[in-house]
């Protein structure tokens, strides 16, 4: 007995390594699994605080691009509005919208919140985006993330006044997009290698695309609406083995310089999840 | 100021730096990402007590997990230094000046060729234990190398740079 403790007492600190080696890697291995960690909202809390007075400052050096931004959205919407478009054909009439949609009881299916980043990374494996926006807000996690350019991330974790979005710029991302001129639809991930480019599997090699073509959100995705800017085709070749173009993307959103994004909710993603998931018992 | 205040500071200081600056470096290439924080181990005292410096490192990794969002990867990191710098010292600093009270790794205290060989070695395993993490999940091989070595590079330049900034080289002193 008393050599056992012996033999402790010497190998204590090679222990002590071995123990908190072992604490650091099952925490990065169980929270790269989930993405989500109860343990770590504390921490982001507190961090999140010092990112925020830190944003507080550099968001100055950047006024000019966001105004810009800013400008360019409000055409876009200005363009939308109902007065900017007339009837120059007197005799005709619109049928199709009081027929399929009854005005009085067009329900809506997602909510946009506006939210500032807080802090941001581009250069590691898994890149992370703190946004100032959390449950309290009524930011929960599957939420959709967009900048005005183009689409962002997927939120994972919430706190009471922050929440972390996991960025396209992830391992473990994976989008359902489509090419905007055929429709079809792929899964958008990336590999980790070079932050201006994602990639497209499962576009199959009859789809005629073209270098630059735009790339939409698909209407199979469950977070983020039907349409919306993904980014431009890059590069593609078909794959040797298999049925699949291998297609790259330039994102349309500048993830080095993220400042105000978009957090869409969409308001029926429960219901949808419910009734498939009773669908597949 | 007194010791633990100094050290305090200096724990902060590096872990903002770290945080705040470095990891928000516009890439310069996607090899490279500098890494200044475990500085902070290095620079301990010679007379710290190994398991003190292993909790050290264990606290600065995992505060600087908290900013980057991936917890265990540099608390990981930062132990291995902590863990390997008293062997390291056992080797190169003579058994008088490491008994010393008042000193800690230096140019002054080793002499600048053999702290610099102790910073290189430190420096790559601190880095290729974090990239070999980082990236376990992925197969290349070539691009496993490339990081550690340019990131060590970076990094050295860093290092040294601080090292003649914050604590010149002064001509020792005569008794």
């Amino acid at each position: 007995m008393r050599n056992i403790f012996l033999l402790i007492r010497r190998f204590a600190v090679l222990l002590l390594f071995i123990g908190l080696q072992a604490l650091s890697i099952s925490m990065l291995v169980s929270y790269s699994k989930s993405h989500r960690a109860k343990y770590m909202e504390l921490a982001y809390e507190a961090s999140g605080r010092i990112n925020k007075q830190y944003s507080n400052v550099t968001r100055y050096f950047s006024l000019a691009e966001n105004n810009r931004f800013l400008v360019k959205e409000n055409e876009r919407l200005n363009n939308l509005l109902a007065q900017n478009f007339t009837k120059i054909d007197t005799g005709f009439v619109e049928k199709t919208v009081s027929l399929i949609i009854d005005s009085n009881t067009v329900t809506r299916k997602y909510l946009w919140r506006e939210a500032r980043v807080i802090n941001n990374s581009v250069n590691a494996q898994n890149n992370y985006i703190t946004v100032e926006r959390g449950r309290l807000q009524g930011v929960l996690p599957d939420m959709a993330v967009v900048s005005p350019a183009g689409i962002v991330g997927i939120v994972t974790d919430v706190s009471d006044n922050m929440c972390v979005v996991m960025s396209l710029l992830h391992r473990k991302s994976n989008t359902s997009v489509s090419h905007k001129n055929s429709g079809v639809t792929g899964i958008l991930e990336w590999n980790g290698l070079n932050p201006e480019r994602l990639q497209i599997r499962g576009i199959p090699k009859s789809t005629k695309l073209t270098k630059g073509d735009t790339v939409v959100t698909s209407n199979l995705s469950l977070n983020f609406p039907e349409g919306m800017m993904v980014g431009t085709i890059a590069e593609f070749f078909k794959d040797e083995e298999g049925n699949n173009y291998r297609v790259t993307v330039k994102p349309a959103a500048n993830f080095f310089t993220l400042e105000y994004v978009y957090i869409i909710e969409n308001l029926f993603l429960k219901e949808q999840q419910e009734l498939e998931q009773r669908a597949k018992k | 100021m007194s010791d633990p205040i100094k050290y305090i500071f200096r724990f902060l200081l590096f872990l903002f730096v770290q945080a705040l600056v470095l990891n928000h470096m516009p890439p310069l290439h996607r090899f490279i990402t500098p890494y200044l924080y475990f500085l902070f181990i290095i620079w301990m005292p010679f007379n710290t007590g190994r398991v003190a410096l292993l909790f050290t490192g264990f606290l600065l990794g995992i505060s600087l997990d908290v900013f980057t969002k991936s917890p265990g990867l540099h608390a990981s990191s930062a132990l291995l230094v902590a863990y390997l710098r008293p062997f390291l010292i056992n080797l190169m600093v003579p058994k008088d000046t490491r008994e010393l009270a008042v000193g800690s790794p230096g140019i002054q205290s080793m002499g600048a060729a053999s702290y610099i060989l102790f910073i290189t070695l430190l420096t790559f395993f601190h880095h290729g234990w974090l990239v070999f993490l980082e990236w376990m999940t992925f197969g290349n091989f070539i691009y496993f190398l490339g990081k550690v070595f340019f990131s060590t590079l970076v990094s050295l330049l860093l290092i040294l740079l601080t090292e003649l900034l914050f604590r010149p080289v002064r001509k020792a002193k005569r008794r």
